[in-house]
């Protein structure tokens, strides 16, 4: 594999990780909010939450490229912090990244919680412990295969971005070519190997993520029985 | 402990307003039929009903408004609702690491989370040279409780292993473990058996003299509410109905009060006189009238006893029977005909000496009969169930 496809691999793997280790955190209290609303907000919430879902990624990234703009609010705003802009950057393929797979993160959160139940945590209320307390040693750890699978499925959707990382990162080799482009422009060159060994490697590496989520989730319901 | 109540609850298809005040001393019984509103009382008085209004005292204090975990109590739920990714053990150490003055100085301070968290025998050891007797004087310990509710071989295992029974006992000492001053029960034996109720009871019985604090229980079985309290509150339509010692709730309420669960009768205290040890048969002293009751083992003499007579098991007739199989024909007098329904009412009696008895019987023979309020009859009473061998 050549040095630039390396480089995008290595990207692609940075760029996965802190996804999903972000996500994991930030959408923990959404998910929590939305598992137990029962009021009007609720709908809108989680329509809006699925909407990367279902819009295509080049909608979804001509939409973050507009933000991301110096001439924006939110991209004037991050150019006079940080002294570059948010677009063609890491950190815009980052926010992109975020944004994308946020549902991703959000719904086995929310399912895992939503099956805990009040019950536990009135019981732990009722051991004293605070909400933030009970949350942590009783919701969270219940809600354990939620969390195994989010995870799961956040890494291995950020593996595969294409149209959204395009639209935003702008395919620069070694800061914004993730393993996706760097395929298509295999393709593009007719270097099928070149092609093969990236292709293969996540089909490969997803199958395994993929497998491994399958195979906790028979786990835990042999536990559970 | 005093318990006031001004309370109103509003819910889509239910309103509770429960307005009254208790002493509770002992076990207190909340009792009334399903949907009468005893459930969600319970857990106002927990401080999961945050929608509540009005006041809820406590000796004084209010506690209308507090949230769960800051209010001194344990609470038993249903359906034991132990937590399922932690063991026995870790389960009932989730109470006690948070329970206020279960730790002395030096272990309590930075290193009680770490050591609840990943406890060896060792560190138990130390646990109990620390908390077995407390500083604050509080007979909760965690060995006591381990050992009251017989928790020892259980330690180990996870809480879906249990046996519905086991689950209770685990349950009732992680809420012990709290160190409340008030232990809130919903019903933890409706889901067990005869004989595994039979073996949990005597530990609820006594949890009020062996920790030093009071114990609410909801039930709607006359049975447990005559075997554990001292005292009765009995709600109906989301409104407390009545209250007092549970014989003279009973006895007093109109049996529909008491929902369809309950089989109507009448609940006696009275005193074993006698056994005759070759047919079996004990005799009851009702202060007055006298009973004689099948039994297999007998209780000592002189023990205080509950018994419950059905009233589908009460006939009555003007003359003492003579030549018949039934072996107790107790004169009483004849309070009131009430409780038609269908083809039945039911007799309202007293026996000598005030206890009370109730008698089912058909429209019909009540007509025939000319059955008149005030007249003296006999009560022909087919069985007795006796509650209690010891008395509260």
């Amino acid at each position: 594999m050549s040095a630039s496809d390396w480089s995008a691999v290595w990207l692609t793997a940075r760029l996965a990780a802190l996804t999903t280790l972000i996500l994991l955190m930030v959408a923990t209290p959404l998910a929590w909010r939305l598992s137990r609303a029962r009021g009007r907000w609720r709908a809108p919430v989680e329509a809006l939450v699925a909407l990367p879902l279902v819009l295509p990624p080049t909608a979804l990234g001509f939409y973050l490229l507009l933000l991301m703009s110096p001439n924006s609010m939110f991209g004037g705003w991050w150019l006079e912090r940080t002294g570059g802009t948010l677009a063609f950057s890491f950190h815009g393929l980052l926010l992109a990244s975020l944004v994308y797979s946020l549902p991703f993160a959000v719904q086995p959160l929310q399912n895992a919680f939503e099956a805990v139940g009040r019950g536990p945590m009135e019981a732990a209320s009722s051991l004293r412990a605070r909400p933030l307390d009970a949350f942590l040693t009783v919701a969270a750890p219940m809600a354990g295969r939620g969390y195994a699978t989010a995870g799961a499925l956040v890494f291995a959707h950020c593996l595969g971005e294409f149209g959204v990382l395009l639209m935003v990162g702008g395919n620069i080799p070694g800061r914004t070519r993730v393993i996706s482009m760097a395929l298509f422009e295999h393709v593009e060159s007719l270097d099928y190997a070149a092609a093969h060994r990236l292709a293969g490697g996540l089909l490969l590496v997803s199958f395994c993520i993929l497998l491994t989520v399958a195979l906790l989730n028979g786990r835990f319901r042999s536990m559970r029985a | 402990m005093r318990l006031d109540l001004d309370l109103t609850l509003t819910r889509p298809s239910f309103r509770l307003a429960a307005q009254g005040s208790f002493a509770l001393s002992g076990v207190t019984t909340l009792f009334g039929p399903s949907g009468s509103g005893k459930t969600t009382l319970l857990r106002l008085i927990a401080g999961f009903e945050p929608e509540a209004r009005g006041s809820l005292k406590l000796d004084g204090e209010e506690w209308l408004g507090r949230p769960p975990y800051a209010l001194p109590v344990g609470y038993v739920f249903q359906d034991a609702r132990l937590f399922p990714h932690l063991s026995v053990e870790r389960n009932l150490l989730y109470a006690w690491r948070r329970a206020p003055g279960a730790f002395s100085s030096e272990a309590g301070t930075a290193s009680r989370r770490e050591n609840a968290t990943k406890q060896k025998p060792g560190i138990f050891g130390r646990f109990s040279l620390t908390g077995r007797r407390s500083q604050d004087g509080s007979p909760i310990a965690y060995e006591e409780v381990v050992a009251r509710m017989d928790l020892g071989p259980l330690l180990k295992r996870r809480p879906e292993t249990l046996s519905g029974g086991e689950r209770q006992r685990v349950a009732i000492g992680r809420a012990l473990l709290t160190r409340p001053r008030l232990m809130l029960m919903d019903e933890p034996l409706s889901a067990l058996d005869r004989a595994r109720k039979a073996a949990i009871l005597p530990l609820i019985a006594d949890l009020p003299r062996r920790f030093g604090i009071p114990v609410i229980y909801v039930t709607h079985a006359v049975e447990e509410a005559l075997r554990l309290s001292e005292g009765l509150i009995l709600m109906r339509d989301g409104k407390i109905f009545d209250s007092g010692p549970p014989l003279e709730v009973f006895a007093r309420v109109p049996p529909a009060a008491l929902g369809p669960e309950v089989e109507s009768g009448a609940a006696l205290e009275g005193r074993a006189a006698g056994y005759d040890a070759e047919y079996q048969i004990l005799d009851v002293d009702l202060g007055g009238a006298r009973l004689r009751v099948p039994v297999e083992a007998a209780p000592p003499l002189g023990a205080r006893l509950r018994l419950r007579i059905a009233a589908a098991d009460v006939a009555l007739a003007r003359r003492a029977p003579e030549e018949i199989s039934i072996r107790n024909a107790l004169p009483v007098r004849l309070e009131a005909l009430e409780a038609e329904e269908g083809p039945f009412l039911e007799a309202r009696l007293t026996l000598e000496g005030g206890g009370l008895l109730r008698a089912r019987l058909t429209r019909l023979a009540a007509a025939e009969m000319a059955l008149k309020e005030g007249e003296e009859l006999f009560a022909l009473v087919k069985a007795a169930a006796l509650d209690s061998m010891e008395g509260p």
